[in-house]
């Protein structure tokens, strides 16, 4: 074949990747402050920040979306912060995008919600489906931290495709009849990831807090996610990070959990900051009835009391 | 694996490299490779082993049958060995894919004199295209017996033609004379190929993804029995437009990425949906399966001593013109029989598949002369356009009735369906939306539409000649244009994905 065809057919299928690569952008599904969580605006702003401006980075699910403000964190103490976490992050997911984010970004401190360190694959699997993996890749640049994760995630769940994620309009190309200007025109938030919740829907929820000494009970956290909990400890380590396990305010969050993740972070060198805590949980004045919008997500008003504690502390005992 | 999978591209991808790259006498293992792995990805070795059963004898016997031809052998030892091998070729056949139907046969006789019937057997696991090579075998075997080429005694080339992995599982159905030069005889690399076979493979997924699957579900949801009147005709319409785009379109994909390796593959359909009767039809569509029973059913009948006997008496007792049909008849009846045999061991295909084509054929040459009278009588012109339109809407039609059957679950079923189409008189149900709530909305409808007229054009372009000569006549814009429409088409419009079974071939069940 002469020199002359093959680049003929170089040039058809570099033509063609551009074209699935900007089809995969307008078809993948976007979401913005007036969807419920603005997840394309979280990964999309991380990117426009300038290298090595975060001090502090926030991972994990939703829980963590809600409840910590980076721009509160920076007016109240300089920090400046960014919050990676989104609906269904599991801590895998959360790996890859410290790993990700590493790549431009110096951090002093990494925070992790444990919402999933206790949520198991085959016991929760609607909490582990391709739709909530894809929140978290789909906008990440290609990188070797997300191939990485597309092999992983393709490896335990078959059905799968690794060239779906390299080509996200493979998987997308049926909303082609759902496609508006939401698909194209982008819709900032400026909130630096940070998914603010305005109501309180509590009423028919139980809470309560617990005490560090409650009892003696643990449960064992998924191995999977320990694992990765593990990872992701080895490589604060490695950049000289320090890492924080931080539990919201949640009515699933238990005393034997806490335990657990006690011990852990005590065998780890690790900070971990349970707001379920009764003296804790009074002392920010939190009230889970006004303070938080459902039993797993901090509304408004309670962001901002579990912000301006964890600011404080990595501002006065962590960072200086 | 199916062949509109990601996989299988790859799959030919690593072929084609391997193909080109070893020297041109080996270029036939990497097809013996590449059949042997296809057929272990897709089925087991197991299965394998047992498909070997076959083909080998029929090696052997073929051999066999070569050497006594050669050394003057007695033709009734010949005789012999054509039989025991296509007896072992079809019993395995009947074995895996028709054993219910004698089953079936069995308990209906046993059921008159009140014995226990025998339980339908399921779950069972044929070969990977056991029915495709099990035809292959045969006509290897009677045309080498026939002396038509010489016999192949290299069992793993045998293999590689019997096992070539492009058409396994849907077909064409090969003849090895065809075959032997274009798998064995050193084939260089060519462009023109590689090009044309890419443009194939595309227009095969484009009518396979974009219109076959896309009907589906509107075609699935109109076998319940609470759809009568037009819902019925248009369920049958659909489902005969789903069938020829999803067998045509495998046969695209399956053509194209042979020809990629340079290998050529009979064409399977014409433009079937212009033919102006149903004799046509069937030399329009699946092409190697009408030429197959052809040469090795209905041919050896007609030329069969008994046959020809029957002709002479029947032209004494009938005259010349009525006598020589009663043999084509039977000749035909038996030949329509295998072919709705083949499809499948059930009433609805030999009837849907086979015997109705027999009905109509015969039926309408008994009442030729009605025809010619009526249009004498009504002056009609059978040269117009309009008559040869009613023509082609006629015979589709027909055709779409016919295959209704291999779309009901029973002969009962069928007929029962072709009785509610009666039974209501309901065309409000083309413009009242009713249409977009049976698993295609309005956008896919017109979808649906835009797809089916550019497969129009395609095929009135093909009247001039190859449609893809005619787009590499234009220049490289215009062509580039072309194919990336035509791709990004399949991708954004095509039905994949998660939850969509690409294995679900309809003519992939043979």
């Amino acid at each position: 074949m002469t020199l002359r065809r093959t680049l003929k057919i170089i040039i058809f299928i570099f033509i063609i990747a551009v074209i699935m690569t900007v089809l995969g952008m307008i078809f993948i599904p976007k979401f913005y402050l007036s969807d419920d969580w603005a997840t394309t605006c979280t990964y999309r702003e991380f990117y426009e920040q300038e290298d090595n401006t975060d001090d502090v980075i926030f991972l994990g699910s939703s829980r963590g979306a809600c409840a910590f403000d980076p721009i509160q964190m920076e007016d109240e103490t300089g920090l400046i912060g960014y919050n990676l976490c989104c609906e269904m992050q599991n801590v895998s997911s959360s790996y890859y995008w410290l790993k990700e984010a590493l790549r431009s970004q110096k951090p002093k401190v990494v925070v992790l919600d444990t919402n999933y360190l206790y949520l198991n694959r085959d016991n929760n699997s609607n909490l582990f489906t391709e739709g909530t993996v894809r929140k978290a890749i789909d906008n990440m640049h290609l990188s070797i931290p997300k191939l990485e994760m597309i092999r992983y995630n393709c490896s335990v769940d078959e059905s799968q495709d690794i060239i779906d994620y390299i080509f996200p309009i493979l998987r997308f190309h049926d909303r082609w009849q759902e496609l508006s200007m939401h698909d194209i025109a982008y819709e900032p938030s400026g909130l630096r990831g940070y998914n603010p919740i305005n109501y309180n829907k509590t009423n028919d929820q139980l809470y309560s807090t617990y005490e560090d000494s409650d009892n003696r009970d643990t449960t064992a956290m998924d191995e999977e996610m320990s694992d990765y909990l593990s990872r992701i400890n080895e490589l604060c380590k490695t950049e000289d990070i320090r890492l924080i396990l931080v539990s919201p305010v949640s009515n699933e969050e238990s005393a034997a959990r806490h335990n657990t993740t006690l011990k852990w972070c005590n065998d780890n060198d690790c900070r971990f900051i349970d707001y379920n805590i009764t003296g804790l949980y009074n002392s920010i004045n939190y009230n889970f009835y006004e303070d938080n919008s459902s039993g797993n997500h901090a509304n408004i008003s309670g962001a901002r009391k579990m912000t301006s504690y964890l600011s404080q502390i990595i501002s006065e005992q962590i960072v200086r | 694996m199916s062949i509109v999978s990601f996989n299988f591209f790859v799959f030919i991808v690593i072929v084609f490299a391997l193909y080109f790259c070893v020297p041109i006498r080996f270029r036939w293992c990497v097809l013996l490779l590449a059949n042997i792995a296809f057929w272990l990805i897709c089925s087991t070795w197991q299965l394998l082993c047992i498909a070997l059963i076959p083909i080998g004898i029929t090696y052997c016997m073929a051999i066999i049958i070569d050497s006594l031809n050669a050394t003057g052998g007695k033709s009734a030892a010949i005789n012999a060995c054509r039989v025991i091998a296509i007896l072992v070729d079809v019993a395995v056949l009947i074995a895996f894919k028709e054993v219910n139907f004698f089953i079936g046969i069995g308990n209906a006789i046993t059921g008159i004199f009140g014995v226990k019937q025998l339980a339908f057997i399921t779950g069972i696991i044929a070969p990977l295209g056991i029915s495709y090579y099990t035809l292959t075998l045969i006509s290897y075997l009677l045309d080498s017996s026939w002396g038509l080429f010489e016999v192949q005694k290299n069992p793993l080339k045998f293999l590689t033609y019997i096992l070539y992995f492009p058409t396994l599982t849907s077909g064409p159905i090969m003849r090895y004379k065809d075959m032997s030069g274009e798998l064995f005889e050193a084939k260089r690399f060519e462009y023109k190929n590689l090009c044309f076979g890419a443009q194939r493979i595309l227009w095969g997924l484009f009518k396979k993804l974009i219109i076959a699957d896309r009907l589906a579900p509107f075609v699935s949801a109109l076998k319940a029995d609470e759809y009568s009147g037009l819902y019925v005709f248009i369920g049958i319409i659909c489902y005969t437009i789903q069938l020829y785009m999803d067998f045509s379109g495998c046969m695209d994909i399956v053509i194209g990425a042979s020809e990629i390796l340079g290998i050529k593959l009979p064409e399977n359909f014409n433009a079937p949906l212009f033919a102006t009767n149903l004799s046509e039809y069937w030399r329009r569509w699946h092409i190697t399966l009408g030429d197959w029973v052809r040469d090795y059913v209905m041919n050896p009948i007609l030329k069969s001593k008994g046959m020809q006997r029957l002709g002479k008496k029947t032209k004494k007792g009938l005259g010349k013109k009525w006598g020589k049909k009663i043999p084509v008849w039977i000749a035909m009846l038996v030949t329509w029989f295998t072919v709705g045999f083949w499809h499948g061991g059930a009433l609805t295909f030999i009837f849907g598949s086979g015997l109705f084509f027999f009905i109509m054929i015969a039926g309408g040459q008994l009442l030729e002369p009605v025809w010619k009278w009526l249009i004498k009588l009504l002056h009609i012109n059978t040269e117009s356009i309009i008559w040869k339109m009613w023509q082609r809407i006629r015979t589709f039609l027909l055709f779409s009735v016919s295959i209704s059957f291999s779309w009901a679950a029973s002969m009962t079923d069928g007929f029962n369906m072709l009785k509610r189409g009666f039974e209501t008189f309901n065309p409000g149900i083309l413009i009242d939306g009713s249409l977009t709530e049976l698993g295609i909305d309005g956008a896919n409808w017109i979808v649906v539409f835009i797809a089916l007229i550019i497969v129009l054009i395609v095929s009135n372009l093909r009247k001039k000649g190859s449609v893809r000569e005619q787009i590499a006549s234009c220049n490289i814009a215009v062509r580039w244009i072309i194919f990336l429409v035509l791709f990004f088409a399949v991708i954004i419009f095509g039905v994949y994905g998660m939850g969509y079974d690409s294995s679900a071939f309809i003519y992939g069940a043979f």
